[in-house]
C-alpha cells in the first residue's frame, strides 16, 4: 500500500464495475469480471496458463487462486472464496462457494451450486458434480438443493465501502476509451 | 486445560483413578482430592445450548428434554439458523401490486441443510411455527410406558406388602409416631393408578415375531448415488424414522444440557456448583485441586536410554495464596503398611528424589505487572532449585532409566495445605500436611523431544 500508480502488470484485465484492492497479488494472466470484489491479500496466482474470473465473485481476504497448468482456469458467476480458501481447481462453475481454509486440489474441476465447508479438502482427481456440499471433520458429502444463491446485496455494499479504505486497479478500456464488461 | 496437563503428570484421586490435576476436586473438608468418577453428581437445571433458555427437571421432562423452539440438523446435529427471504408476491387487495413478503427457513451452516429440503413450508415469524415431529410408533410407544408403569407399582405393592406382613409381628408402638407413618405408606399403597392409564395399558399386545420382513430397498441395489443416501450416524440419530434417503430426514429439536454440581459422597458438601444462568460460566462453588493442591510439570527431559543416568527437570507451582512447603517422599514407601496400601505398576523407574523441603511462595496476582527481580529463597537447596518465578519453582533429579520405553516415575507430594477456619468473626489458620501420589509418563514427553 501506497504508492498510487496504476498497477503495471499489463496481462491483468479489469472489468467495469468490478473493485479490486491493489493490495492483491496478481501474477500472470487474469482477467477479473463485472461486479467481482477482490479484498487485499487475496492473492490470484495465474502462474502458467490464464485465469478468468466472471461476474459478481468476491475473493476474500488471503484466498488463492491458483492455475498451475498451460490451460486458461475459468472461474464462473457468483462464486464466493472465503478468507484463507486455497483454490487450485482446473474448472470452477457458478454460485459456488470455497469456506474458510477449504483447500480444492488441482485435478479437480468444480461444477456448480458446489459448497466446500470449512477447513474441507477436495484434492482427488474428479468432477465435483453439481450442488455437492462438502462438510464436517470427516469431509461427508451430500447433495443440497437450494445452494443458488448470489451475494448481490453484499458487493453492492463491498464495492462502496472498499473505495473509501484501499487504493483499487482502475478498469481496463478498449483502444476506442469505451468500458470493458459493462453492458 | 490439556495444554496444562497433556497426560504426562498424572494424581493419583482417593479412589485410586489417575486423573490430571485439572480434573480433580478437592473437597476441603475431607482434605482429599475428588475425581468425577467418586463425586456425586447432581443436575441442576436443563437448558438449551442454542437459546439459552432453562428449565426446571419436571418441565424439561414434560418437554422430553428437547427444546420447543431450536432445532438441530438430521445430518451433522448442529443447531439450524434461521435466515431471511424476500419474495415479491401479488398483493392480496390489489393484485396488479406487488408487495414484499418476508419468510423465514431453517438452514444448517455446516452442511447447508435447510428445511427445503424437507420440503417444509417458509414461515413467516422468525422462530417458532414449526410444526414438532410426530414419531410413527408414539402411540405404542405410549402404550408400553402405562402398561410398564402398571407392572411396576403392581411390584411394588406386592414387595411393600410382604415388607409390612413381615413386620406386622411385632408390636407398633405409636409412641414415637411409627404407627402413623405405616399406615400412611400402607394407604399410599392402595392407590391404584389413574383409570385412563389402566384403559391404554389394557390394550396393549405383546409384540409378535414375523417372518415376513422387508425386502431391501431396490435403489440400493441397482443405482445408487451416494451422495443420496443417509450413512449410519444420521440413521441412529433418528431411531424412529430411521431414514434412508436424505429426503427423508427430518430436523428434531434440540436437545437439552444440563448444568450439574458435585458433591462430596463423604461428608455431603458441594464441590462444585455453577450459576443457574446458563448463560454464565461463573461457579458458586468451585473446588477444583487446581486451585488448592501445588501442581507438578515436567520442564525437560533428555533423551532416555535404557541404563543411562539423565537429569530431568520439573516445576511446582503454588495455586494458593499461602506458602508451601513441598517434600517429594518416593513412591515405595506408600506400599508400607502404614502407607495408603495403593500399588502402582505403572511406575518402571524410582528418581532419585531430592531430600528436604521446598519452599514454594504463595501466590500474588498482582506480582505479574511487578518487575520479576526473584530472590532464591535460602531455605531452598540451591543443587536442586534451577530457577525461581514468583510462586514457580523449578527442580531437578536425576534417574536411571530401566528402559527406553515406557518410562514413568512415581513420587509422593507432601505438602503443607492452610486450611482457614471461620467460627463467627474469628478466624483461624491451621497447617495440614497433605500427602497426593503423583505419576508422571516421562516417554510421553521424550518421544516429542526426539522427533523435534
Amino acid at each position: 500500500m501506497g504508492d498510487s500508480k496504476q498497477e503495471t502488470n499489463p496481462k491483468v484485465l479489469v472489468a467495469q464495475g468490478s473493485t479490486v484492492v491493489r493490495d492483491c497479488v496478481i501474477q500472470g494472466e487474469v482477467t477479473i469480471g463485472t461486479r467481482t470484489v477482490i479484498h487485499p491479500t487475496a492473492q490470484i496466482l495465474a502462474e502458467k496458463g490464464p485465469i478468468i474470473i466472471g461476474e459478481g465473485n468476491i475473493v476474500e481476504e488471503k484466498a488463492k487462486i491458483i492455475n498451475r497448468r498451460e490451460e486458461p482456469l475459468v472461474i464462473g458467476n457468483h462464486n464466493t472464496f472465503e478468507v484463507g480458501c486455497v483454490v487450485e481447481a482446473n474448472a470452477i462453475g457458478h454460485h459456488n462457494t470455497f469456506e474458510c481454509l477449504s483447500r480444492v486440489g488441482p485435478l479437480v474441476s468444480v461444477g456448480s451450486g458446489c459448497t466446500v465447508g470449512a477447513r474441507c479438502n477436495v484434492s482427488t482427481e474428479e468432477v465435483l458434480p453439481d450442488n455437492i456440499v462438502v462438510y464436517g471433520a470427516n469431509c461427508d458429502r451430500k447433495i443440497s438443493v437450494d445452494n443458488f444463491r448470489t451475494s448481490n446485496p453484499q458487493i453492492d455494499f463491498l464495492s462502496k465501502v472498499m473505495v473509501n479504505y484501499h487504493y483499487v486497479i482502475k478498469p481496463n478500456r478498449t483502444k476506442e476509451g469505451n468500458a470493458i464488461g459493462a453492458e | 486445560m490439556e495444554i496444562f496437563f497433556p497426560k504426562v503428570v498424572n494424581y493419583v484421586c482417593t479412589c485410586g483413578a489417575r486423573k490430571p490435576l485439572d480434573v480433580l476436586f478437592y473437597c476441603k473438608h475431607c482434605f482429599k482430592l475428588r475425581c468425577g468418577e467418586c463425586v456425586s453428581h447432581e443436575v441442576d437445571t436443563h437448558y438449551c445450548p442454542n437459546c439459552l433458555e432453562f428449565m426446571t427437571s419436571p418441565e424439561a421432562r414434560v418437554k422430553k428434554n428437547v427444546c420447543t423452539t431450536c432445532f438441530e440438523c438430521p445430518c451433522c446435529g448442529i443447531a439450524l439458523y434461521s435466515r431471511g427471504t424476500s419474495k415479491q408476491v401479488p398483493s392480496e387487495k390489489d393484485p396488479s401490486n406487488m408487495v414484499v413478503n418476508k419468510a423465514y427457513y431453517l438452514m444448517c451452516n455446516s452442511c447447508k441443510w435447510s428445511t427445503h429440503d424437507q420440503s417444509l413450508e417458509d414461515q413467516p415469524t422468525q422462530s417458532g411455527g414449526w410444526p414438532r415431529l410426530e414419531a410413527p410408533n408414539q402411540d405404542r410407544v405410549h402404550q408400553l410406558c402405562e402398561y410398564y408403569r402398571i407392572v411396576a407399582h403392581q411390584e411394588k405393592v406386592e414387595k411393600d406388602k410382604k415388607r409390612i406382613t413381615q413386620k406386622c409381628g411385632y408390636y407398633i408402638s405409636d409412641k414415637y409416631g411409627v404407627a402413623s407413618v405405616a399406615a400412611k405408606k400402607y394407604m399410599s399403597l392402595q392407590v391404584t393408578p389413574r383409570k385412563e392409564s389402566q384403559k391404554v395399558a389394557a390394550e396393549c399386545f405383546a409384540s409378535k415375531a414375523s417372518e415376513v420382513v422387508d425386502d431391501l430397498p431396490s435403489d440400493f441395489l441397482e443405482e445408487l448415488n451416494i451422495d443420496e443416501v443417509t450413512n449410519i450416524r444420521m440413521r441412529l440419530s433418528n431411531p424412529d424414522i430411521q431414514p434412508e434417503k436424505m429426503s427423508m430426514l427430518k430436523m428434531r429439536n434440540l436437545k437439552l444440557l444440563t448444568k450439574k454440581s458435585q458433591r462430596c459422597k463423604e461428608c455431603g458438601h458441594s464441590l462444585r456448583k455453577s450459576e443457574y444462568n446458563p448463560g454464565s460460566v461463573k461457579f458458586k462453588i468451585q473446588l477444583s485441586a487446581y486451585y488448592h493442591i501445588p501442581y507438578v510439570r515436567v520442564k525437560q527431559v533428555p533423551n532416555l536410554i535404557a541404563g543411562r543416568e539423565v537429569t530431568i527437570e520439573l516445576t511446582l507451582t503454588n495455586p494458593t495464596s499461602h506458602e508451601v512447603a513441598v517434600e517429594l517422599l518416593p513412591m515405595e514407601e506408600a506400599n508400607t503398611p502404614s502407607g495408603s496400601g495403593l500399588l502402582f505398576p505403572e511406575v518402571t523407574c524410582s528418581p532419585q528424589l531430592p531430600k528436604g523441603t521446598l519452599y514454594l511462595p504463595a501466590k500474588d496476582d498482582t506480582a505479574e505487572y511487578d518487575d520479576p527481580a526473584d530472590k532464591m529463597d535460602d531455605r531452598n537447596d540451591k543443587s536442586v532449585v534451577t530457577f525461581k518465578r514468583l510462586n514457580k519453582l523449578g527442580i531437578k533429579m536425576q534417574i536411571t532409566p530401566k528402559q527406553a520405553e515406557n518410562v514413568a516415575i512415581g513420587l509422593r507430594l507432601k505438602h503443607t495445605y492452610t486450611n482457614l477456619i471461620i467460627q463467627g468473626d474469628k478466624r483461624e489458620y491451621e497447617v495440614l500436611s497433605l500427602i497426593h501420589p503423583v505419576l508422571l509418563n516421562l516417554s510421553h514427553f521424550a518421544k516429542n523431544s526426539i522427533s523435534a
